[in-house]
């Protein structure tokens, strides 16, 4: 809803602003996972299974502190926004 | 022992049924999670440590690849969601088809594949349950000896058969929710994740010693060093990501069973974390088996074999009431999902068609979906008992897991083409089904009958028909590759291929396309679901559309009587079901039952129009306008009638008015003479002396009257027949100057012959007429006898003056008295009109005879003022003239 205040427009320019970065942050992110599992794909030379092992449960961590830092930041209400550009 | 699992077992149904009580705190996104669980079967909690025993860190692909879905939820599961709730899905079968047209074979197809590609999978949780107990049992040292595995196995089976008829199929919710039975998988999956932790923590700290032991333990171990084959470990990431989505267990939990929207955002994280924990502490205790546990032992029982070699007896019950939930829930979860696609798509439509179709939803219908649901729950579980059987129990747990996975995953790319992809036709999903599944089929789920049940060894060995291309394992000569993999790759590739080609050539129905655009552009056409009140500001706008359809005072009332029944001052009652259905009963008198439902579904936002409505408000409409067109043309009609019935009226006034006039003029007429003639005959009866010349005087007036009343009563039939047309004309021919001669001689009757002196050109008279000449003769004689009679001049002098054009004949009667004075013009020629008082004897019909007889003779006769005297003209069409004129040589006068 548009309101005569600039003030109050550009304030929400922002927040939109915002939601949709972590809209496409949200999107990046399991890009960045199957990347991120790729990895010891490439490795040649043998790795240890308890490194190996290491490596995969912080890439889980990480993928899921994005996650859950992400949902935060969406907030309950921007489902419902209608940000819905996307098919 | 057993008893202790008996009571576990009871304590657990007693657990589910109370649980489905309470409904206020189900509706939390922890319980969604929890419920998403159902993923990690007597697979994850037995299979996955025997994978790692074998093959390391591989079966981490498995939970990889769900972390991946969810956590990239923004892709393709909130898209899934949002479809499934505002269109109703009710399972994958139901998602497919619903999308591709609502093509009921599509649906089959679905449901085949899926109960194909489920029941290895079911057959695995009934061999890990029998293992597990027999593991149990001989550890235990039971009195009873070990029962037989396949015994075992169909107790499990009706059992779990049982429970899920009796709370899966307690009722039949319209959206396919099964509260209860979510409940019961959530607490199944706590207890999932609280077994398989404290066995591994147990491992860790109890047997290891700590996190740095266990480490080093691991890398001395067989599975030291890690062995991750690329194409395997992208295969089987890909594998159980699809599989998360396509499985039908996973459908039913993930969409079908969604309360929120936004349970999904938590889930998104919170899966992952649980499925992380799991995962967690399988190497080590994989590894710890290894070394514990004798060679030979089998890897898939670590979990419950190491405490059990510990002596940890409670952990051991424990961690063997884990393994039992994990199966019990899947085939319950993956029992009711199938048995629902089998009911709806297979039992159903065959039940509609046998028993004629059109049943509403009465008690019978009901019933009979209820059975079809129990007797599909039954087949499921007996045909995954089947397949236990027939495959022998002995392969290890993780390839039937994984075939199973790759058969359900041949609906991937019709699911996701049908939501992502307009172009997506039903042809194109049907082909690259087929195709995938044949490829499935003869790649993996036949050579994994053990022993060569299905395929013989010689197909596996040497390919179909003994063609080398057509090895199972080597299709199309891809040699070296791992089977699973190789059937992934091929039946995806090829399935996927098959679907864009054939979708690319065909053309997709009316339906299908209206389905694709709701199903692609879902977040266009729903909003977040809300509840059904959507406040005051909804019926504002329902008073609004209401006020303009019923009428102010109208719409008004109906909305303050429904608003005082809610306890709602004012005139907005919340917009409720019987206030909406009422409103719409209201409207549907004014504008058709269609189009009220779209108008009022529109406001309040919460049902989509489907075909049918706008087809049914589009008929409406068109009834509508041929109706008011019709309406119209009546209303034209109308009109016309009316005026034309005015007009009539006026004439017919008129025409009254006329009689009148005529009729009190010929009464007037009539007494004149009348009295006249009885005056005298009483004088002639009563008066005694009268002298004779007196007598003859008397009764001379009487004859004159009665003649000139008879004379006037003939005028007046004469007109009466030539006004009404029923004159007949008696054409003959004869020549003018005869006629005028016969006119003239007849006038002179009665007159005196000197008096009036006629001129006539005998020339011009020569002209042979063919017409009623009687009638013309009648009108000559008038106008020669009014000429006697009124011409005024001293001497007096009539002129015939005859002309002749090649339109018409004129002949002019001309005297040379003083003529008729310009107001009396117009009168002359109307019935009773005289000139001069009564005294010229005469009827005044003379003239208005003439010319009614001129105008049946096409002609007609009119004054020619400015002749000095009375001038008359007839005037006669061309056509009475006749032949040539005969020279004639009467005399003239």
């Amino acid at each position: 809803m548009m309101t005569s205040k600039a003030s109050e427009y550009v304030y929400l320019e922002r927040r939109r602003y915002r939601t949709r970065r972590v809209i496409e942050a949200l999107k990046v992110l399991p890009v960045l996972g199957l990347v991120l599992i790729g990895v010891p794909l490439l490795w040649t030379e043998g790795v240890k299974t308890s490194e190996a092992m290491i490596y995969f449960f912080s890439v889980w961590m990480v993928l899921v502190l994005a996650a859950i830092w992400l949902a935060r930041r969406l907030g309950a209400s921007a489902i419902e926004k209608t940000l819905e550009t996307d098919n | 022992m057993s008893y202790v699992v008996l009571l576990f077992l009871v304590a657990f149904a007693a657990e589910r049924a109370a649980l489905r009580g309470r409904g206020a705190w189900m509706s939390q996104p922890l319980v969604y999670t929890l419920s998403l669980s159902v993923y990690c079967t007597a697979w994850t909690f037995y299979g996955a440590v025997g994978n790692a025993a074998r093959s390391g860190l591989e079966f981490l692909t498995i939970y990889l690849g769900p972390t991946i879905v969810m956590v990239g939820w923004w892709w393709v599961l909130r898209k899934l969601v949002r479809i499934g709730r505002s269109q109703r899905i009710t399972s994958v079968a139901d998602l497919i088809s619903s999308r591709f047209g609502k093509s009921n074979l599509l649906a089959v197809c679905v449901t085949l594949l899926a109960v194909i590609g489920t029941t290895p999978y079911i057959a695995l949780q009934l061999q890990s349950v029998t293992l597990s107990f027999a593991a149990f049992a001989e550890a235990g040292g039971l009195d009873a000896p070990v029962t037989d595995s396949n015994a075992t196995a169909i107790w499990v089976a009706s059992g779990l058969a049982l429970f899920t008829i009796v709370f899966g199929t307690r009722n039949l919710d319209v959206n396919e929710r099964h509260y209860g039975v979510v409940m019961a998988i959530a607490v199944e999956a706590v207890v999932k994740l609280c077994a398989l932790l404290a066995v591994g923590v147990f491992v860790v700290w109890g047997v290891s010693g700590g996190v740095s032991e266990t480490l080093q333990r691991i890398d001395a171990s067989a599975i030291g060093m890690a062995e991750i084959h690329g194409g395997r470990w992208a295969a089987l990431t890909f594998l159980s990501g699809a599989a998360f989505l396509c499985l039908p267990r996973m459908f039913q939990v993930l969409v079908v069973e969604n309360e929120d929207e936004s349970h999904l955002q938590t889930a998104s994280w919170a899966f992952p974390v649980y499925v992380m924990l799991i995962s967690l502490f399988v190497i080590p205790i994989a590894v710890v088996g290894l070394q514990i546990l004798p060679e030979g032992s089998n890897p898939d029982l670590f979990v419950l074999t190491v405490p059990l070699s510990q002596g940890r007896d409670g952990l051991a019950i424990l961690s063997f009431l884990g393994g039992f939930s994990s199966a019990t829930s899947m085939v319950i979860v993956a029992a009711i999902a199938l048995s629902t696609m089998v009911s709806n798509h297979i039992v159903m439509p065959i039940w509609v068609r046998v028993t004629g179709g059109g049943a509403s939803m009465s008690g019978d219908v009901r019933n009979v979906v209820l059975l079809a649901r129990r007797l599909a729950i039954a087949g499921v579980v007996f045909l995954g008992y089947l397949y236990f059987y027939l495959s022998g129990g002995g392969a290890a747990l993780t390839s039937i897991g994984l075939v199973s996975f790759a058969g359900v995953v041949q609906v991937l790319p019709a699911m996701l083409g049908g939501i992502f992809w307009r172009g997506a036709t039903r042809m194109g999903a049907l082909s690259g089904l087929l195709c995938g599944f044949l490829i499935w089929l003869f790649t993996l789920f036949l050579p994994s009958f053990a022993g060569g049940v299905f395929l013989p060894d010689t197909v596996v060995q040497f390919g179909l028909f003994g063609l080398d291309w057509l090895r199972p394992q080597a299709l199309f000569g891809i040699e070296g590759l791992d089977p699973l993999v190789h059937a992934v790759l091929l039946s995806m590739s090829i399935n996927t291929l098959v679907f864009v080609l054939v979708s690319l050539i065909t053309l997709p129905s009316p339906l299908e396309q209206l389905q694709g655009a709701q199903f692609v552009n879902v977040y266009q056409h729903s909003t977040q679901q809300k509840s059904w009140s959507g406040g005051v500001a909804q019926s504002e706008d329902l008073m609004v559309m209401a006020q303009r359809i019923l009428g102010a005072s109208e719409a008004q009332a109906l909305f303050q009587s429904a608003a005082a029944r809610q306890g709602i001052s004012g005139y907005l009652p919340e917009p409720s079901e019987e206030f909406l259905a009422e409103l719409e009963r209201e409207m549907a008198g004014s504008v058709g039952a269609a189009t009220a439902h779209a108008m009022v579904g529109q406001i309040i936002g919460g049902t989509p129009v489907t075909v049918h409505d706008l087809m049914a408000v589009a008929d409406e409409t068109a009834q509508m306008k041929v109706y008011s067109t019709e309406l119209e043309k009546k209303s034209q009609e109308l009109a016309r009638t009316a005026l034309q019935l005015r007009d009539a009226n006026t004439k017919l006034t008129q025409l009254s008015v006329q009689k009148d006039a005529f009729l009190s003029q010929i009464s007037h007429e009539l007494r004149t003479p009348m009295s006249s003639i009885r005056a005298f005959s009483e004088i002639l009866r009563g008066v005694e002396v009268l002298s004779p010349q007196e007598q003859v005087r008397y009764a001379s007036i009487i004859q004159e009257e009665t003649i000139r009343l008879t004379r006037l009563l003939d005028d007046l039939l004469d007109l009466s027949v030539l006004e009404n047309g029923q004159v007949s004309l008696n054409v003959s021919t004869g020549s003018l100057r005869d006629l005028l001669d016969h006119s003239v001689a007849m006038a002179r009757v009665g007159r005196d012959a000197a008096v009036m002196q006629i001129q006539r050109n005998i020339a011009d008279e020569r002209i042979w007429l063919c017409t009623d000449l009687d009638r013309l003769n009648q009108v000559f004689l008038n106008l020669i006898v009014n000429a006697h009679k009124y011409c005024d001049a001293a001497e007096p002098k009539l002129q015939i003056i005859v002309r002749q054009s090649a339109q018409q004949l004129t002949i002019d009667f001309i005297d040379n008295g003083s003529g008729i004075s310009k107001e009396d013009q117009n009168l002359i020629f109307e019935k009773f009109s005289r000139i001069g008082g009564h005294e010229s004897g005469g009827a005044g019909l003379g003239l208005a005879i003439s010319r009614e007889i001129l105008q049946r003779l096409q002609g007609d006769i009119t004054y020619l003022p400015g002749q000095n005297g009375a001038a008359f003209r007839i005037r006669l069409p061309e056509s009475v003239v006749g032949g040539v004129a005969r020279t004639d040589l009467s005399s003239t006068d």
